[in-house]
Formats: structure tokens, sequence, C-alpha cells
């Protein structure tokens, strides 16, 4: 059996199952134990890499008590009071699947007549959901014609920032160190390893391995929790200052070490294209190419021309009568403005301490060595820098990012082994059938493009427009999640557009966007107007409870089918060498009571409003796009173009008019990707499809004629259009930020310091939490209450001195706009002393997760919502709010809760 | 044979999925951890250290809690050390609680307890009361998952090595911080790791000859 059993009980069933974890994004492969019709144990997959290799979290293993949840939601429900509100009685009412559905159908067919733009839809996957998110809500939306499509954290849990530079530069979702061959990794506000939701499992693995071999790991954080408590060095810094570290280490490499990767820098950046006087690139009459200056045949040529023998990273030319220098060169004179010095005022981290970080990984980049692996000579960058969430969520998000990973180009450590890995965007297919293959590309100017559909797709830009939708991603190309339009100043921008419409129905997939998002209160404006909103979950939660019309059960992943983990394998995919694994979820036990599985509710949906059809097309697109052989080439720009798709590049995998069971389109899928014999009967038994790793797979930098830009010339390209388009809509934003130069911007939250507002306030990922609902989880929830950090609010403990604190105290924290949460003090040395900490996600408040129920602080509460506290060029919220702190003798925002008058 | 067990600190990240593991595995009644995960700092600002120990059941040598208990329930398993508690023998008396210096015992009161309050047990926690059953008003703490051990042996498995043999906390570990072996086999793994890495009990002080240790 496997597993501890007292006496002799009686046995009719005991099963493992194979399959995939819902706890997180990750999706780690899992195997859950099934004793007489009951799942009592999760235990990782230890046979594939797809995870910790029979390792896994504690998250994950409270599953089961999700599963189990006693609050889950077992039929669909309507709402009977019509007042909606943030604490709100939703009274519930059962109602029939057809009584829901005929509902919904009949909403949508209005709409879809009328302006499909008037149905918002959005979700998340995760927690606890299936990974099926982009086969489900996001093609049904992309079919259905609506631009609405909303993130659930969109704009603040999510890297807006992070996914819009590690599609830039590494065609990914997101990046990672190459742990195996790494031996200096800088970490800027992220927990890869230790808490993060991405790639959990392999890169627990995986940086467990790198610290035991003894890699060092530099660690910038305002706190020594998750991520610096493993760190062999812990640097403390303000929020919102990593950019500027990171600048500052690229000005000692370029302009006081000298050190550089010449050879990369020439061949996989812009870094030779010549920049004329407007910033912009001199480019090819004929062809309209970007030049290059070639050293040795003292002359201009078109990037790729093959007959370049230097591409000049120095030097003034003329070319076409027009003043010009390679873009290297204009860098490394604007990264002189950078001093350890200034960065050290900005972000507190001692000068000294910066610049012997910036040459520590500077000499461990080992610039020019080379290393073979599997026969294939590469080159070996052991030095790493990477970011997520907390590095990245300010105002100054894109330019903090792309500055890291600018950190990482100049040395060559892109790619390669030993430095800074995406998610691997290539695939050369399976063995056997040459399918589920993908493959990055240059696309214009010879950027660097990943191979299929994903939402960070940076090329071809988009033309900015006035936006016609309402998360304004019409507006700016560049912008990756969008807050709008949950947000305090979207009705001014709406107003001077004329009220083109109104968001009629919002559909929801998983998600708690009433405490997952940034201000409750804002949000609670937005939704309250609109007249029908439905839910699919699992249990009821802030937002069904706020909002909700109609929920509808979804079931949970240990009920579920799911074909693909994730969005493909620039999604959480195992990196470097780790082996191949294509895995399956399937259901453990059968789903109980009414509930049902999304997909298949969402085609019964379809059916009801005459759209199936049109969904099978999209599902052979969206498939094909792994494997049909066109699509894999990269001219399907984004899944949202689909229609400008020539049919004859798709393979019909569903007939247009057929009806058939999710279970039957994963085996057909299966069967398409991998051959006949691995269908879906195959997988389930084996968990995983799983094939080797080649090595231009693995470390493909040098393998495809790609570049990246150390020079965002992009952004001086679509600056006057956003301009125009945004004065249009009465938006104003940080028009200095579009600079094609990586600069250091100070973030809204320090430009709100002052006087009695004297500190910063940020959340961070506790290991054993992700979204909001796993504090519902007994377990955790047990485990949480003996964590001294976990439910309470933290500061550093000089800090809290000075101000007459101590631990165990009730303290208010105030924004400078007058929002308020509370919570219980403990004091910590490992924390800066100008900031406050609170553990994401907490302070729940609704009835249908009572096990959370009033513990910790929701610091969501703390936060703007608006233009003035995004990032103007990736959209990402300012996640950190200026606060003062004081004690106080009642939880404030309490107050109303149990359907009493706010 | 003596069963002992190896944490290494570097890898550890204190997730917690050994306390996790082992709840799953026992059906461990709410509120009662056999396995935790102690977490605090050392040092001074911005010189920080944070410090993480698992923690569980020492399974001692020298076992404070064996003299203290006057029905003999809790005893050293001849055969491999293991300190075992006799649901039969046991009289609730927590004299051994108090004995234990590293606060690894729980006392079992309430046999209805929800782990969802009021919400009635779920059939999670129906399946746990066949599966592994607790006996109400004892004395309970972590057994090194003897029963793994025990039928793990039956079938020829290794305990530290085969999956099936292991204590449910090690082959959870997402790090692989820990290890499991036999301390008098000089040749194991974990003596090796101990001699090699100078591990160290948790407390040692104590004195009370503790089969688990921990490494950098």
């Amino acid at each position: 059996m496997g597993m501890s059993v007292k006496g002799k009980p009686e046995i009719w069933d005991d099963e493992w199952v194979r399959t995939t974890c819902g706890g997180c994004y990750a999706t780690c492969t899992i195997r859950a134990h099934r004793v007489n019709g009951v799942v009592v144990k999760i235990e990782g997959e230890p046979d594939n890499d797809f995870g910790a290799r029979g390792g896994v979290c504690g998250k994950s293993q409270a599953m089961i008590q999700a599963l189990y949840d006693p609050n889950r939601i077992n039929y669909p429900v309507r709402r009977t009071n019509p007042k909606k509100g943030l604490f709100e009685d939703p009274r519930w009412e059962r109602i029939s699947w057809d009584e829901a559905l005929d509902e919904i159908a009949r909403q949508l067919k209005k709409i879809r007549e009328d302006n499909p733009n008037k149905l918002m839809h959005g979700g998340t996957p995760s927690p606890g959901m299936g990974p099926n998110l982009p086969l489900g809500f996001g093609v049904f939306g992309a079919v259905f014609g609506t631009k609405n499509w909303h993130v659930g954290g969109a704009g603040l849990h999510c890297g807006s920032g992070s996914h819009m530079g590690a599609g830039l530069y590494h065609a990914s979702w997101s990046i990672v160190p190459d742990y195996k061959y790494c031996n200096y990794a800088i970490q800027f506000g992220s927990n890869k390893g230790t808490g993060s939701g991405h790639s959990l499992g392999f890169n627990m693995r995986l940086s467990a391995d790198a610290r035991a071999r003894g890699m060092k790991n530099i660690v910038f954080d305002p706190i020594c929790n998750f991520g610096g408590g493993k760190a062999t060095e812990w640097v403390p810094l303000l929020p919102g200052t990593d950019g500027i570290i990171a600048l500052a280490m690229v000005n000692v490499l370029l302009n006081e070490r000298h050190i550089y990767d010449a050879e990369f820098l020439k061949l996989k950046t812009n870094g030779p294209y010549l920049i004329g006087p407007d910033g912009r690139y001199v480019r090819d009459k004929a062809t309209d190419k970007p030049m290059v200056w070639d050293a040795k045949e003292g002359k201009a040529k078109t990037f790729n021309d093959k007959s370049v023998g230097d591409f000049a990273l120095e030097g003034n030319y003329e070319v076409n009568g027009v003043k010009c220098q390679p873009s290297f060169q204009i860098v490394r004179e604007h990264m002189k403005q950078y001093t350890p010095e200034y960065a050290s005022r900005e972000s507190t981290v001692p000068a000294e301490t910066i610049r012997r970080i910036a040459n520590e990984f500077g000499d461990a980049a080992m610039v020019g060595a080379t290393i073979e692996i599997n026969g294939q000579k590469l080159p070996y960058r052991p030095v790493s820098s990477v970011m997520f969430r907390g590095g990245q969520g300010h105002t100054n998000s894109a330019h903090s990012y792309c500055a890291l990973c600018l950190l990482n180009a100049i040395v060559g450590a892109m790619d390669v082994p030993g430095g800074t890995l995406g998610w691997p965007p290539m695939v050369l297919g399976h063995p056997d059938t040459g399918r589920f293959k993908v493959i990055p590309y240059p696309c214009k100017d010879g950027m660097l493009t990943a191979g299929t559909f994903m939402e960070h797709k940076p090329w071809p830009i988009e033309e900015p427009k006035v936006p016609t939708d309402q998360v304004f991603k019409e507006l700016c190309p560049t912008a990756s999640f969008s807050p709008q339009p949950m947000t305090s100043d979207f009705d001014r921008y709406w107003d001077k557009l004329g009220r083109p419409y109104e968001i009629e129905m919002f559909m929801v997939f998983g998600s708690n966007m009433a405490r997952t998002v940034q201000n409750r209160d804002i949000m609670e404006k937005f939704l309250a107007r609109i007249p029908f909103i439905v839910s699919i979950n699992l249990v009821h939660n802030e937002f069904t409870e706020g909002f909700a019309d109609i929920v509808l059960p979804d079931c949970h992943p240990l009920e579920s089918w799911g074909l693909f983990s994730s969005h493909g394998p620039f999604f959480n995919w195992p990196i470097g060498m780790e082996g191949w694994s294509f895995p399956v979820r399937q259901p453990v036990v059968k789903p109980a009571y009414e509930r049902r599985e999304m997909i298949e509710v969402l085609w019964d949906i379809a059916d009801r409003i005459g759209m199936r059809e049109e969904m099978n097309q999209y599902y052979n697109v969206y498939f094909s796009s792994f494997g049909g052989e066109a699509l894999i080439s990269g001219d399907l720009a984004s899944v949202r173009g689909v229609k400008q798709i020539d049919p004859k590049k798709v393979t019909q995998i569903i007939k247009p008019e057929e009806k058939i069971s999710f279970y039957e389109m994963m085996d057909r899928a299966f069967k398409f990707y991998f051959g006949e014999k691995n269908d879906l009967a195959f997988i389930k038994k084996h968990g995983t499809i799983d094939w080797p790793k080649q090595v231009q797979e693995a470390y493909w930098r040098w393998y495809v004629d790609v570049r990246v830009p150390i020079y965002q010339e992009h952004i001086a390209e679509i600056k006057p259009e956003v301009m125009k388009a945004a004065e249009k809509a009465g938006v104003e934003l940080d028009w200095e930020q579009f600079t094609p130069l990586l600069s250091y911007f100070t973030p809204q939250v320090s430009k709100e310091i002052s006087g009695e507002f004297d500190l910063y306030c940020f959340s961070y990922r506790d290991i054993l939490h992700t979204g909001t609902y796993t504090m519902n989880l007994p377990w955790l929830d047990e485990v949480s209450q003996r964590s001294p950090y976990t439910y309470n609010i933290t500061m550093n403990v000089d800090m809290a001195r000075k101000k007459g604190l101590k631990d165990g105290d009730l303290i208010c924290l105030e924004s400078p706009y007058g929002r308020k949460v509370t919570g219980t003090l403990k004091t910590m040395q490992g924390q800066h002393p100008q900031t406050v900490a609170i553990a994401a996600c907490s302070g729940a408040w609704a009835k249908g997760t009572p096990v959370a129920f009033g513990k910790g602080t929701n610091f969501n509460i703390l936060l703007e919502s608006d233009f003035k506290h995004a990032c103007p060029v990736s959209w990402s919220q300012e996640t950190a709010a200026t606060v003062k702190v004081y004690k106080t003798d009642k939880r404030v925002e309490f107050e109303g809760v149990g359907g009493k008058a706010k | 044979m003596r069963w002992g067990m190896v944490i290494e600190q570097k890898r550890c990240i204190g997730c917690n999925a050994c306390t996790l593991a082992c709840k799953a595995e026992h059906f461990l009644p709410p509120e009662i951890l056999w396995n935790r995960v102690l977490i605090s700092e050392t040092g001074k600002y911005p010189t920080v250290n944070k410090l993480i120990y698992s923690i569980r059941c020492n399974q001692c040598d020298e076992p404070k809690c064996v003299d203290a208990c006057p029905t003999g329930a809790t005893r050293k398993r001849e055969q491999d050390n293991i300190v075992i508690i006799d649901d039969n023998e046991c009289v609730g008396c927590r004299y051994c609680m108090i004995a234990c210096p590293y606060q690894a015992r729980s006392f079992y009161e309430d046999g209805d307890a929800e782990y969802f309050p009021g919400q009635g047990q779920t059939e999670h926690e129906k399946m746990g009361k066949v599966l592994y059953p607790h006996q109400v008003g004892v004395v309970q703490k972590c057994i090194f998952c003897k029963e793994r051990i025990d039928d793990g042996l039956a079938k020829g498995l290794k305990p530290g090595v085969d999956r099936d043999a292991t204590p449910a906390c090690v082959i959870a570990c997402p790090t692989m911080a820990m290890h499991f072996g036999d301390l008098e086999d000089p040749y194991s793994d974990i003596n090796r790791l101990i001699k090699e890495k100078k591990g160290k009990p948790f407390h040692p002080e104590y004195g009370t000859e503790p089969s688990i240790y921990y490494i950098e």
C-alpha cells in the first residue's frame, strides 16, 4: 500500500494515480493515493523532472483538504440578494444546471449580437483550479469576440514587467538561474526555489542542489525570509530600487572593469545597430533594415548582411548623411550616471557592497569560457541575475526588470550553461512525430520572438490605438496585464472617450478579485455596477459572495482532466537538461455532487449560443500551433489573431460540427502530438510522455539567429503614437519612461514618503500559501498559526522600538490616501528598518472560508489602483504602499462584515 | 540496528512539506503535529541568518520520556531503538510530555474534533479513523513511520533507500534535505554525512543522545 496502516482494515480499492497538482501555478507531477474511494495521500512523482522528483510541497499535500472541504460549492446557485457589495450576504438559492446555463446563454446571446466587448472574461488558473484556463476561458472569450480579458490580480500578483521582459529577452514567461551550472546568482525580490509558485517543484529541488554544491546566492530583498533566508548573502534594500542596483552593476562592469561579452553583444543583441540623433535606428533605404557598421570593411551594412566581418560596438559614423553610433556605445555612456554611490543613495545599500557584488558577478561570468555538454561546445557563463514579483512590482517595473536582463546580456549569460534561462521556448518536437514543436525565430529587425502564441509576444509591435477595450491594452502594446478598468481613474478616460459601451456581463474562472486585486473599495465600485456576473469556483469567497449572480461548481484538480500543464513549455517547464515531460491531469476520484468540468460547461454554453463550431475551429488552430507545419514558424502572431490564419495550415483535429467530450479531445490531441500509441489510455497509466532534451533545446540561444534589444528602440518608436492615442482618452502617463535607454525612475511609493508617512509597506509570498484559498485549508492554517510571521505584520525591531511598538501589539497601517489595515506586530532583525511587511492574501472575511476568516491582514487594501500607480510601459501596479504605523484597539477593515452597513 | 536521520540545513527551506506529509501519513487529528518546523533568526540587522529546524521525536538513545513513564508504555523498540508508545499501557498521565525537552509529544484528548470546526468530519477524516485510528486519552508522537519500516523490511526493501520503507517526511522533502538510515552501520550514508559534515543533534546539551543530526 506504501502507507502507514494500523490494524487490518478492509481494503477494496488501493490505487496510486499519476496526475498534476493544482495547488499553485507550478502544476508539478504528483501521485495521489486513493483508498476505498477516498484520496488519502499526495506524493511527488519520483520518475520525471516536472517537479521535485518525489518531493512535494506542503500546499500540494493539503490539496486533499481542499478536495474534501465542506465549504465546496456542490450545485449551481443564484444570488437572491439584489444588492452587491463587499460585505453583502448573497443569499444563495440552489438552481439546476439547465436553469443556470439557459440564463447565462440568454445574456451572452444578447451581448454577442449587440457588442461582444460588453462581456468581460477572465480568471486565474490557481489555486486549486485546473490549468485549463487558456483552453477554456481563453478560447471561449477569443471566439466570443471580446477584447476584455482580465486576469485575477492583474497588474498586482502577476509580473507585468517580468512577463514583458522575459518575453522580450527569453521568448518565455519567466526566468530561472541555470542552477545546475550557475556559480553566482543574484536574486532581486523573488522567491525562486523558496516559495514562488512558478516552477516550484523543480526550482526547490534544483536550487537546493545548487546551494549544496556551493553556488553563491545574493538576495536583494527588504526582508530576510524565504528568499533572503536561504541566501549566502542577504542585502536589504528599499522597495522599488532594485533597478538602479542592476544599472549600477552594469556601469561597474562596462565602465570600471570593461567586462563584457563582445561576441554576444555583436551577434545576439542590437548593440551594433546604428542609432541616429533622433534615437532611432538608421535604416537601409532599400530594405528598411537597421544598419550596422562593419569595422573590417569600414562601411555600413544591414544587420543581417552575411558579409559583415566585424560588427562595430563603438565609434562615431556617418551613414546616409546621418551621424550615428552603435547602440552599445550609447548604452555604455548612459550607464555612467548610475554610480554605485547614486544607487546607494536610492536603495540604502552601501556603494561598496554594490561595487563588490558587481565585481564578483563580472569575475564569475568567465566571459570567453566554454563548456562541452553531450559533445556540444557552448559558451559557459555561470552567473545569473533574476527578478520576479517583488522587484518588479513598482511604477518602474519595465525598466527595473529589463535592467537586470541587461546585466545578463552584457556578459552573454542568456540561455547558455550557467546563465539565466527562460522557461524552455524551444522544443524540437517528440522524436516519433516531430510534433509538439516550438522554435523561437527572428521577427522584426532580427528580434527574438516566441515560436507560438503567448501573451507577452513583443514582436511585431502592435500599433497603439485609441482604446476600444476597457483594459486599455490597445493603447499601449508593451503593456502586459492591465489594472484597468478596476481603477479609480477609469471613468475619467471612458467618459472622455464618450463611454462607447459598458460591461454588461463578467464571466470569471476561479480567482478572488475582491481580495487579490489592489484596493477592494475601488474594485467594489466597478463590480457593483456590472449587471450580471458569473463565477466558476470551488468555494465561495469574497468575490462570489459580494458580487456574483450565478456561481457554478467547478471540479477540484483531483477530480479533473487537464491537457496542458499551464500553457505550454514556455510556462513552468523544467529548465536546462531536465527531461521533457508532457503531463496529464486526471481525476483521482469522480466529481461529487453536481460539480462539472469547466471546459465542458463552456461547451454547453457554446452549444446554447451557437458558438461550438467556432470553438472547435479555434482548438484546431491552438493544437496546430504546437505541431502544424507552418504555424510553428511564427506567423501566428497571437492566439487572438486566429481568424487571419490560413486554414490550409491548420490540422483538423476536431470537425467543426462535432460535439466531443473533453476526454475525446485530449485523446485526439495526445495522438496528434505524440502518435497513435501515446493516446490518453497510455498517458493515464504513465502520467507523462517523456523524452530526452537535446542540448540545442536546453541552451538554444546560439542555435537560433535572434537578437535582443539592449537598446529599446521600439519604445522610442511607439512613444509618439501612444501619446497621441492617450491624449484622446485623456490618459497621462509618465512619458519620460518611454525611453529606449534603460534607466532608473523613482517608484511612486518613494515619492509618497513624507512626514509621518515614513515607511514602505509591502507583501511577500509565504511558501504555504498561494492566492487566497490556501488559508482555508486547516493543515496549512495550523502550521501558519505556529509560524512567527505568516499571520502577523512584521517590522524591524529597532524601528518598532523607536515607534514605541512591541511584539503582540495590535497596529494600524494607514496610507496617505486614508486606507487602513490592522494586524498583530512581530518584530524582526531581518527586515529593512524603513519597511513593514505582510504575508500576501491573508485577512479573509468571506463566509465561504470560515477557517481563514479574520486571520492575518489583507495588504491589498492599502494599494491605490490608477495610472499614477502603474508602470507606464508594462502597466504593473505599484505594489508597495507608503504608510504610517500606530497602535490601535480595533480591526477597522472588518467593520461591516456580516452584511451590516459599511 | 538504530534508525537515524540527518537533515541538511543548507537545503532545507522551511516549507513544512515534512510537517504535512506526517499529518497525511498518520491522519493526525486537529492541532496535533508530530513533525514541526521551527523558524527564527540570529544576528543583528543587517547581518542576519534565518534559522530553520525541522523537528520531531529524536528517538533518543537516552530518552527522558522512557524514564518518566510510570507504566512502561513508552519504551525503546529492541530491534531498532525507535521510541514507541503502547496505547494499551498508556494511562494519559502526561509525565512524558513534561520530561521530553523537545516538546515532541502531544496528548490526544478530543476524539470528535473536526478539521472544519462545526462542519462535520470530512470523508478523508472518516477514512483516517479506518486506516490509522488514534486512541483517545493517550499521548502520541513521531514513531519514525515504524509501519512503513516494518512493512518495507518485510518486503525486502531498505529504509532510507526505497521510498516505501522510508519515513513519509523524508520522501516528501522537495529539497532532498532529509536522509534516513542505520546509525549503527558505519558505512551508512547518514554516518558518512555526520562524520564528514560534523553533524550535531538539536540541543545536544540536553544529553538525551538523539538519533537525528543536523548538518550545515
